[in-house]
């Protein structure tokens, strides 16, 4: 410690707030809640009842509060013409002024819970509870009250993540983990990072055209749409100019015929016809759908 | 459904106010959710309870073993004719009325979201149903009578000297509101009142609290009641409190508190040079009320963030925070609810850089991201005793001015903007040219 000079007593002084200058820099802050509560206690008071501590900067001509920034802000927010003080005059080495603020907020002592609850439990009224800037929930002074349920059920669903992934292997997976640890999910449907935008610009369309804000329903009139296009898929595996396939494998049914049902009676007359032609050696059983191309053959 | 319930803290100061009442009938008018009736029970009160709604009718009724008494409308059998089975004048009618406040403001009601609602519930009605009748059949709320009365006269009929415990509504039709779906399509022999008006409240308040044990409370602050505040209680900073007035009871208050968390990201500091390139990272809720604890006017009271986003420069330093929700109204907009420089810095014109950021091609992937829709543009409320905002000229374009409706200012300020027509980078280029100009400090 360079400076370890006593300081001369402060002096108590008077005098206008708004004269004297807060620190930039504090580490000390109060929430809104906090603040609104001691302008309060200051309006009710109407004066402060605890002294900011400022050093009279004589090189700068400024009085700078090292101790109090919140009282005295709160102080102006009251309305307050002058407060009291305490000032130290002589000059302060910069390391001593933030030690002198460090301290006076770090050096809070500390509440015995127990005696705190006494004390305020004595506070009748419930301005003074308030004034004290505690509270009984904090306090853990409330009874746990568990009352009976009374409620509906809530409909079944589920709910789905969409994650846009980039291609490139290792920043699919960091992209992936990090999408698992923002949010809980049903279900996670994985997509390419290029999927994103028309994914947004499909969702909003589909928003504009029925007028609806809910996402899931949106995507209720994507996925309606998709089905009433299912055919236009079978330019995944089918070249309509050639009429050849594309690739080899397989192809899903719906794309074929537009539709992922048929209704029953069509249904029936084609069973009957493949049972047929499985019963007389048409087709083998294990490939029933093999009728098909024979009927389409015959038509052609 | 939310049928005036009361918040938690409540419940605990109705429940340790009677515990100094004397054993026997307790009445409860307006009794809503049966809340009060399930904070007392089982000590030892013979709770009688009496309302007007149809909703409270139906528990209140099956509560005592009465017949329900209500049935679907015959106008309503077209729409609605899959729920009969489910009305049954007992429990089946009690949760058929449950389910009803989830769906029935839909039935008749055109677009996608509506039909989607009635179809979902029409869907999985029966296990629904069957669920909610054997989450009832579960209760064990004890009441000793119900009864379908309007407050003003029902408080003339019971006994004086029995304490009341009511929290009776403040808001002119406001319930009446609250069940007009489930009014719409069910009958029953409704009683014939008139909404409280003013004078009727106050004569209400009257008779609650002539006698000996009585327990109230409001969201209005009742002058009159002042010798009886026992509590209040404000869950949030923008919450309306509860004011709680008692014949006699502990005195219990709950004050809001934002959940704070330390954040540790250096701050750009004055003497520091800012250097590109700058970066967004997400905050959590309470690194976010701590930052803007920290460094926003502390009269403004904070609201709930959707996306709260903290800007760095290159050296990873905090500039500033910008934090948004989803636009109510417009789709494709983000509401800017707060957005703040740190301080102090060499930068006087820091504040224009974090709009820059908060109006960028990287936050606007980020609000997309959270909202799940596009957004292209910003819009935002600056509070100001000047008649232009100086944070936003030349950045987003005053759209209108009007007296402010928060005490300290003089102007509300709506700003509204383009979104994503720059990147993080073009930002910083912009801001340096124009507004990065750095303060010359004369070693104070």
């Amino acid at each position: 410690m360079e400076d370890t000079t006593r300081l001369a007593p402060p002096q108590m002084v008077q005098g206008d707030p708004r004269t004297l200058t807060l620190l930039d820099v504090n580490a000390r802050f109060l929430p809104h809640e906090q603040f609104r509560q001691l302008v309060a206690n200051i309006e009710r008071d109407g004066c402060l009842t605890s002294t900011p501590l400022v050093w009279n900067d004589a090189e700068s001509g400024r009085l700078v509060v090292l101790s109090g920034n919140h009282r005295t802000l709160a102080a102006i927010e009251a309305g307050l013409p002058e407060i009291w003080w305490m000032q130290i005059d002589e000059p302060l080495l910069r390391q001593r002024q933030i030690a002198l603020q460090l301290s006076h907020n770090a050096i809070a002592g500390q509440d015995d819970p127990a005696i705190l609850k006494e004390l305020y439990d004595e506070l009748e009224s419930v301005e003074w509870r308030q004034y004290t800037g505690l509270d009984d929930k904090t306090l853990d002074l409330l009874e746990k009250v568990d009352v009976a349920s009374l409620g509906e059920a809530n409909l079944d669903f589920a709910s789905v993540q969409f994650m846009f992934l980039p291609d490139e292997l290792e920043r699919a997976e960091a992209a992936l983990d990090a999408a698992r640890s923002t949010a809980t999910a049903d279900r996670r449907w994985v997509a390419g990072l290029e999927q994103y935008e028309p994914v947004l610009d499909a969702l909003e369309t589909s928003r504009a055209a029925y007028k609806i804000g809910n996402s899931a329903t949106a995507l209720g009139v994507i996925l309606a749409v998709f089905e009433r296009h299912l055919a236009e898929l079978a330019e995944g595996w089918f070249d309509a100019a050639s009429r050849k396939p594309t690739r080899a494998g397989t192809a899903p049914l719906e794309t074929v015929f537009g539709a992922r049902v048929v209704p029953v009676e069509t249904a029936v007359v084609v069973r009957a016809a493949i049972d047929q032609m499985v019963k007389d050696g048409t087709v083998p059983a294990d490939e029933p759908w093999r009728a098909l191309e024979v009927l389409a053959v015959q038509q052609n | 459904m939310f049928q005036g319930t009361i918040p938690g803290p409540m419940r605990a100061i109705v429940r340790e106010t009677a515990a100094g009442w004397p054993r026997g009938p307790v009445y409860v008018p307006c009794c809503g959710n049966f809340t009060i009736e399930r904070s007392l029970a089982g000590m030892g009160f013979n709770l009688r309870s009496s309302d007007v709604s149809i909703y409270t009718t139906a528990i209140g009724r099956w509560l005592t073993g009465q017949p329900v008494g209500i049935r679907l409308r015959e106008d309503s059998a077209d729409q609605l004719g899959w729920l009969a089975e489910s009305i049954d004048d007992g429990v089946g009618t009690v949760a058929t009325m449950m389910l009803g406040t989830r769906f029935l403001a839909s039935v008749g009601r055109e677009g996608l979201w509506h039909e989607r609602t009635v179809r979902s519930y029409r869907d999985q009605w029966k296990t629904k149903h069957a669920e909610t009748v054997e989450r009832l059949s579960r209760s064990d709320i004890e009441l000793t009578s119900y009864e379908v009365e309007d407050v003003r006269s029902w408080l003339k009929k019971v006994s004086r000297d029995a304490p009341v415990c009511s929290f009776p509504p403040f808001y002119g039709g406001g319930y009446e509101k609250l069940y007009e779906p489930l009014e719409a399509h069910f009958t029953w022999d409704a009683p014939q009142y008139k909404p409280l008006s003013d004078d009727d409240v106050v004569s209400v308040l009257g008779a609650i609290t002539d006698r000996p044990y009585w327990l109230t409370a409001s969201n209005h602050d009742v002058p009159e009641l002042h010798p009886y505040l026992r509590g209040v209680i404000k869950a949030t900073p923008r919450a309306a409190p509860f004011y709680v007035y008692a014949s006699e009871a502990p005195t219990r208050i709950v004050a809001p508190r934002q959940p704070i968390d330390p954040v540790k990201i250096p701050r750009l500091r004055e003497g520091d040079e800012l250097v590109g390139p700058l970066t967004l990272s997400l905050l959590k809720p309470g690194q976010f009320n701590a930052l803007r604890s920290r460094y926003l006017n502390p009269r403004i009271a904070p609201g709930a963030a959707n996306l709260a986003v903290a800007v760095r420069d290159g050296g990873g330093r905090l500039l500033g925070v910008f934090a948004m929700a989803p636009s109510t109204f417009t789709p494709d907009e983000a509401y800017v609810l707060s957005d703040f420089a740190v301080a102090p810095t060499d930068y006087p014109r820091l504040s224009k850089l974090i709009v820059l950021a908060a109006t960028s091609a990287e936050a606007q992937l980020l609000c997309q991201r959270a909202f799940s829709r596009r957004i292209r543009r910003v819009a935002t409320t600056a509070f100001s005793n000047n008649p232009v905002s100086m944070k936003y000229r030349g950045l987003l374009r005053l759209n209108k001015r009007s007296p402010s409706n928060e005490d300290g200012w003089k102007f509300q300020l709506q700003y509204q903007g383009a979104m994503g027509e720059h990147t993080l980078a073009e930002a910083l280029q912009i801001w340096a040219k124009r507004w990065g100009a750095r303060t010359t400090k004369t070693g104070v």
